[in-house]
């Protein structure tokens, strides 16, 4: 196919998404009647749509890009990160989400700050944890703007900041208009379109270099290490064993995620869920690092060597670069609908929530005469503003995509675990043991970031921050319990 | 003499499908075994009335 003709079908590919998302947009639009539906969809979504839309908000452009890309040095040893994701799917909904959608409907809470406002009686519960929120969601989503800008300006080959501001314009229509059920109504679908392509891609880079266990023994004639397991305490091991933690463990208490397994209507609908989720965390992520990993002996036959910098100054550009080099166009078409997918599927879940508890927890409680309508009003305006925001920072970006993503959950895991533990499984938890295990956790994984973080030490942030979250959440509101 | 040892000992670490033996044990087995979990959960709820 000439350039001309895969610009055009490129184009078509990014309109004709766009389209559809203005359509699902619309849909969702006729269903928010009240800031509940808008915010929780009525508590009425069911467990395979949601099952779906868990993996979509999970796994987004930031694993098929970011991570896949970063892979493509750590070799098949990454894998181990993106299996553990099933194991911690099946704690989320079989273990988490019973009690927590539960507890969710009885206090009638919205948002994850307004859960723990509501559950621990304590205002300042809430405002804090919004506060976190607010600020630390924001890496995150810059990450996934720049998945999708890289994903964009390498396949359709425009300027990257081009890229991320499409990427924006997507976000901003639908977002803006339905809330959770557009949202779900969306990540349903870019489930399944994102599921197809990475598998797609994942199936042909083992087609590319001849077969399963052909292509391991390609790895290894590049590298050997690049399919064994690295040696305790070096900087990939820390890496390897440090991101299975936080992206696998670090997911039960993202709030973002949580608002997706603690809203499903019913327990027959959390068992639904329960495969579903589990089956799209296992393979999933087990294609992404795959191709990632297989990218390496692939470029190295087009005379690219992934390690060389001179060749491909960021990790963040291999994917794409892989798919537009080694790929026939209707792969790279695919793989472009599945980015932006990816992509979308998890922007629209942090903005949703980033919007949601800023009205919500922030605003609402100092304008007190504010209507439901217009309450939500204001909560599309923030959400359509964080959106663009995001957006902008993206084009300068500040880290690589996996730093900036492992950044935030080590953080948002360190302050919200113990808090949300506590609140699920000990009776005496108090206002005094979340707010300690909040604060602490938060100020633990700051300091080891700033401090420990490897290569000093061999362990990640998330380790002591999660541990002192749960462990001092406890043990105060046991010694404060009244007698 | 060190490199037929080297080939060895590595033959060893790896599994039939040309993976480190801890790649799978540590991750693959886990995450099919979770699957699994899924499955029969869910399969046990099948008979049990809904809220």
């Amino acid at each position: 196919m000439s350039d001309l003709g895969s610009s055009y079908l490129y184009a078509s590919v990014v309109v004709v998404y766009m389209v559809a998302l203005a359509i699902v947009g619309w849909l969702g639009k006729k269903r928010v009647r009240s800031s509940s539906d808008w915010y929780v969809g009525g508590f009425k979504i069911g467990g395979i749509v949601m099952g779906v839309a868990f993996f979509a908000t999970y796994f987004s452009a930031v694993l098929m890009v970011g991570f896949a890309g970063s892979s493509s040095q750590w070799g098949m040893s990454a894998t181990v990160i993106g299996m553990w994701h099933a194991v911690c799917a099946v704690l989320a909904f079989a273990v988490l989400a019973p009690r927590l959608s539960k507890q969710f409907r009885e206090l009638n809470a919205m948002t994850f700050s307004e859960f723990l406002s509501l559950r621990y009686k304590s205002p300042a519960l809430g405002y804090i944890s919004a506060g976190i929120i607010a600020i630390f969601v924001i890496p995150y989503t810059v990450s996934a703007f720049i998945a999708m800008g890289s994903a964009l300006s390498v396949v359709v080959g425009i300027e990257f900041w081009i890229g991320v501001l499409v990427a924006g314009a997507i976000i901003a229509i639908y977002v803006f208009s339905g809330g959770l059920f557009s949202a779900t109504l969306a990540e349903f679908i870019q489930g399944i379109v994102m599921t197809v392509s990475v598998v797609a891609i994942w199936l042909f880079s083992y087609y590319l270099l001849g077969g399963f266990v052909e292509a391991h023994e390609a790895m290894a004639a590049i590298d050997v290490n690049s399919v064994t397991f690295p040696a305790f305490g070096t900087n990939l091991w820390s890496t390897i064993v440090g991101l299975t933690a936080v992206m696998g463990f670090g997911m039960l208490a993202q709030p973002q995620i949580v608002l997706r397994y603690a809203t499903i209507s019913s327990r027959m609908n959390i068992k639904r869920a329960l495969v579903i989720a589990t089956a799209g965390s296992l393979i999933f992520p087990l294609a992404a690092y795959s191709y990632g990993a297989l990218s390496r002996p692939i470029l190295a036959s087009f005379g690219i060597d992934v390690m060389n910098k001179t060749q491909i100054p960021s990790v963040d550009l291999i994917i794409p670069k892989f798919v537009t080099i080694a790929f026939p166009p209707w792969l790279s078409v695919l793989f472009l609908a599945g980015i932006m997918c990816a992509a979308t599927s998890t922007i629209d879940a942090l903005v949703h929530m980033t919007a949601g508890t800023m009205t919500r927890d922030l605003i609402r409680p100092v304008i007190r005469s504010m209507s439901d309508k217009g309450q939500l009003r204001l909560t599309k305006f923030i959400s359509l503003a964080v959106s663009l925001g995001c957006c902008l920072m993206a084009v300068y970006p500040p880290g690589l995509i996996y730093q900036l993503t492992a950044y935030t959950w080590q953080v948002l895991a360190s302050s919200f675990m113990g808090p949300m533990l506590i609140a699920l499984f000990y009776r005496g938890a108090n206002k005094y043991g979340a707010l300690t295990g909040m604060v602490a956790g938060f100020a633990m994984a700051q300091l080891w970031y700033l401090f420990l973080a490897p290569p000093k030490t061999p362990l990640y942030p998330f380790f002591p921050g999660v541990a002192v979250s749960i462990v001092l959440a406890y043990l105060v509101s046991r010694l404060t319990k009244p007698s | 003499m060190l490199p037929i040892i080297d080939a060895f000992s590595l033959a060893l670490e790896l599994s039939p499908i040309g993976i480190d033996w801890w790649i799978i044990l540590g991750g693959w087995v886990p995450g099919f075994l979770g699957m699994a979990a899924a499955l029969i959960i869910w399969a046990r709820s099948r008979g049990e009335k809904d809220e």
